[in-house]
């Protein structure tokens, strides 16, 4: 598949914005690796409590931080197409 | 002089953030979650819980990249289609073939889910044998699976589908379902705190069962894949996918794990046995028999739901392994038979018999339980596939493409996904070498046809459909009357009206086509017919159009339903006034006018005229009957038209009931309202005085019968759109709607722009009314 190709089917950008779009994520990464790894801490957590407390505890926490997630992943969409519009402004 | 004719060709979305949110969530909360919970509970013990909540976590893994790919490259496809883009050599014939297996086999697992169920509702029933055979046997269930297996394969042949209506109903079900499965049973816990003590010990089988049980449901998670393969239907995709993506996720996952909780805490085995081995011996009816402890009709609605997932899953199986092989006989990496569409239908019909022949060999030849694992290790494997390309496609295009989200930490993110789902792969082959022989089987016999066959005819270019971004039109410069045409023979009466509004006006005619595809084909397949198209439908419309002298273009839209493309051109061009045909439908019971005519004449933000009729060019006079000033602007204008250009006379009449017309005052007042209402519409009657000397009184306790019999005696009727209330509409009807039903001349029925038509009550009363799926035009 080459540039031509996607060019034909209308999915690349136009020539002249190559090279003006970020290609940096929107997400804000460090909160988000904060909750990856509180989501994936509470499933060890889950693992080890052993149908106890622990376990409910921790499946609790992996509710709440998987919505976070969720949540931060959302946000980045939005972000992203502003982000797109401003650079297609300045471009 | 008029200008030359303009020609174009876009494809409709239809599909919006919520409608494509559920499209995900009816695909994961359905035939998974019923035939596989028993199964994964037997294999990992109460840490089923954690096999759906790191199934969760993987599966978010790669949904980040779905989410990325599909903004970026939002074609029919999906995943096949990237790592097509992204892979080299026979990484992407590898991809179809796989994707082809695992959707089939997927199939496959419904289909024998399928039967299982049935088989506990005619058990529960008391049916013990049918036709000899007992309905616990193998053949029983093989055969019956075989059954509904080659019954979808005729549905889909046909083209028809679940219609957005049928799968949101279906979709609604099975969460109110499961709800109240999971409702229940907290409120057993809740109630015996004994019940905790279900899920000690939480991992019975160690790690490698979490991580096999987690193999084994991964296949649960790939609804998401379906919203992306609808990538070219959803409207603004860029920023709709990768939402739908997430939430969807978002809803999915908790409802697992709570299915899981209250699967293993809620049951009381009554022995010694412990719930998930108790589960685990259930298999696929494990969830049943679950319900069947605490939950309130808990069998009964609970094999409702298994049925009806495992039905709709299978459909969706049917039609999307055979899309997948329908692309890889476009493409030529099969043979070229694979991408022949039947001409009456539109769907892919030999790739539609291969798909449903790979889908009963397999339900046939391999347990049920062996299937499940072949099919999650095939996606697992078909994923892994996507996260090496889209490391690829990022390096090979880079910010050439326009994302709508992009995957953060790349490339570590994919990379890990990747490895973890090496990891539960190979866990995999605890549970069912079977499954991984089938597989490996099925993979290497790819090798084998790519390097005889398939490489040596494969494409070196491939050119798929352009999804055309419909925003970019010329400036508005005039007044735009649009005429879908569907029927050459009949387009002449709707051209040359439509053609005498836009004189009157000084603007301009769209012709309009569209081309429907089922949705068992992508809509790409309605390029092909796009010069059928032009040659039979719209050079003769345009050559009609030509000589009224008026400036023309045309527009061919590939669409699902006509009507969404009516309203989508509508929109996007601004268009003043829609011209449509009507056949009628005399003798019917049916009292609609019309699916696509009611859903127009309902979403369009246009003034619209519907014409019945074949020749409006020897009208010699016109009945109008007005019973509010409102309404009948729009009818008093086409009027004017037959007059100014036919001379036709005007015959105005008002309908007044027996009670009004013997109450001096009210009569009085109602006919000054309407006449210093029609005499401030400023069409044609100058003053109260000129507008009294135009009506003419008919008293009558009938709206419709006196309106029918005047009807017969003119040349044609103009009558405005309903202005009944919800309630009215829905035990009876409308009034036009009756009056086109039992007048036989004709008639031209028009709406302005914005009635009271359109509220918000009626929308949810059309939404339960509505029950036929669209039909192509």
């Amino acid at each position: 598949m080459s540039l031509e190709d996607l060019k034909e089917q209308n999915i690349l950008l136009p020539e002249e914005e190559w090279g003006t779009h970020k290609l940096e994520t929107t997400i804000a990464e460090i909160p988000l690796a904060i909750l990856f790894l509180c989501s994936a801490v509470s499933w060890f957590l889950a693992y080890l409590g052993d149908g106890n407390w622990l376990t409910w505890v921790s499946i609790v926490t992996f509710f709440v931080t998987f919505f976070g997630i969720i949540l931060l992943c959302d946000r980045a969409v939005s972000k992203q197409r502003k982000r797109v519009k401003k650079e297609k402004k300045e471009s | 002089m008029a200008e030359s004719p303009q020609h174009q060709t876009e494809l409709s979305r239809d599909l919006g953030v919520f409608t494509i949110t559920m499209v995900g969530v009816g695909a994961m909360i359905g035939a998974g979650i019923f035939v596989l919970t028993g199964y994964a509970a037997g294999t990992a013990g109460p840490a089923l819980i954690l096999a759906f909540a790191g199934n969760g976590l993987v599966t978010f893994l790669t949904a980040l990249a779905y989410a990325e790919l599909g903004s970026a490259i939002p074609e029919a496809g999906g995943g096949y289609l990237w790592v097509k883009e992204g892979l080299p050599g026979p990484n992407a014939f590898l991809a179809g073939w796989m994707s082809w297996f695992a959707h089939s086999v997927a199939g496959s697992l419904y289909a024998l889910g399928f039967s299982s169920y049935l088989g506990f509702v005619l058990h529960e029933f008391g049916v013990q044998t049918i036709a000899g055979i007992p309905i616990e046997a193998a053949l029983f269930q093989k055969g019956l699976a075989v059954l509904i297996a080659l019954a979808f394969i005729a549905i889909n042949f046909k083209g028809v589908s679940e219609t957005g209506l049928a799968g949101n109903i279906v979709t609604v079900i099975k969460v109110i379902i499961i709800s109240l499965f999971i409702g229940s049973g907290l409120w057993v816990m809740f109630n015996n705190p004994v019940n905790w003590n279900n899920f000690t010990p939480f991992t019975p089988k160690g790690f490698a069962g979490v991580m096999s049980a987690m193999g084994l449901t991964y296949i649960a998670f790939e609804g998401y894949e379906i919203i992306v393969q609808a990538g070219e239907e959803v409207k603004n995709p860029k920023k709709n996918i990768p939402r739908a993506v997430f939430w969807s996720l978002f809803i999915v996952i908790p409802i697992y794990i709570l299915v899981a909780i209250v699967a293993v805490g809620a049951v009381d085995t009554g022995s010694a046995q412990t719930t998930w081995q108790w589960l685990g011996n259930a298999g696929e009816l494990g969830l049943a028999e679950a319900a069947r402890q605490f939950m309130p009709l808990g069998t009964s609605l609970l094999l409702i739901g298994g049925l009806l997932s495992t039905m709709s899953a299978l459909n969706a199986t049917t039609f999307s392994s055979t899309r997948v092989s329908f692309a890889m006989g476009r493409d030529r990496n099969l043979p070229d038979f694979f991408a022949r569409i039947n001409e009456s239908t539109r769907t892919p019909y030999l790739a539609l018999i291969a798909s449903g022949s790979l889908i009963i060999f397999m339900a046939i030849a391999v347990p049920i339980e062996d299937v499940a694992a072949a099919a999650d290790v095939m996606f697992l494997l078909l994923f892994l596939q996507v996260n090496v390309a889209i490391i690829t496609i990022r390096r090979k295009y880079g910010d050439k493409l326009d994302y709508g989200f992009l995957i953060p930490f790349f490339p570590f993110t994919p990379i890990l996904a990747i490895v973890l789902m090496i990891v539960i792969a190979a866990y995999m082959f605890h549970f069912s070498p079977l499954g991984w022989y089938v597989v490996a089987g099925w993979i290497g016999t790819g090798f084998i046809i790519y390097y005889a066959y398939a490489k040596k005819r494969e494409r070196a270019k491939r050119v798929s459909p352009v999804v055309l971004e419909q925003s970019v039109y010329k400036e508005k410069e005039r007044y735009r009357v649009l005429i879908p045409v569907a029927n050459p023979k009949t387009s002449k009466a709707l051209i040359d009206f439509g053609a005498m509004v836009a004189k009157e006006k000084g603007g301009e005619l769209i012709i309009m086509n569209v081309i429907t595809v089922p949705q068992q084909s992508p809509l790409e397949v309605g390029r092909q017919y796009v010069k059928n198209a032009r040659d039979r439908v719209i050079d003769e419309a345009l050559e009609i159009a030509q000589k009224h002298d008026l400036p023309t273009s045309s527009v061919i839209r590939i669409a699902r339903k006509p009507a969404k493309a009516i309203i989508d051109e509508v929109e996007d061009r601004d268009i003043d006034m829609v011209v449509m045909g009507w056949q009628g439908r005399r003798g019917s019971v049916e009292t609609k006018i019309g699916s696509n005519i009611d859903q127009v004449m309902k979403d369009a933000d246009c003034d619209i005229a519907i014409l019945r009729g074949d020749n409006f060019s020897k009208v010699k006079d016109v009945f109008i009957p007005v019973a509010y000033p409102d309404q009948a602007h729009l009818m008093l204008e086409v009027g004017q038209l037959f007059e100014k250009e036919q001379q036709s006379d005007i015959d105005l009449y008002h309908i007044m009931p027996p009670y009004i017309e013997a109450d001096k005052e009210a009569k009085k007042q109602r006919l000054n309202d309407l006449y210093e209402g029609l005499a401030d519409l400023d069409v044609g009657l100058e003053d109260q005085e000129e507008a009294k000397h135009a009506i003419k009184l008919k008293v009558d306790t009938r709206v419709v019968e006196p309106i029918v019999e005047l009807s017969s005696k003119h040349d044609l009727t103009i009558i405005g759109a309903a202005r009944e209330g919800w309630f009215h509409k829905l035990i009876a009807g409308t009034k036009p709607e009756q009056i086109a039903q039992q007048t036989e001349g004709n008639l031209i029925l028009v709406k302005n722009r914005r009635t009271t038509i359109q509220s918000g009550l009626l929308d949810v009363i059309e939404f339960f009314r509505s029950s036929e799926p669209e039909r192509a035009q």
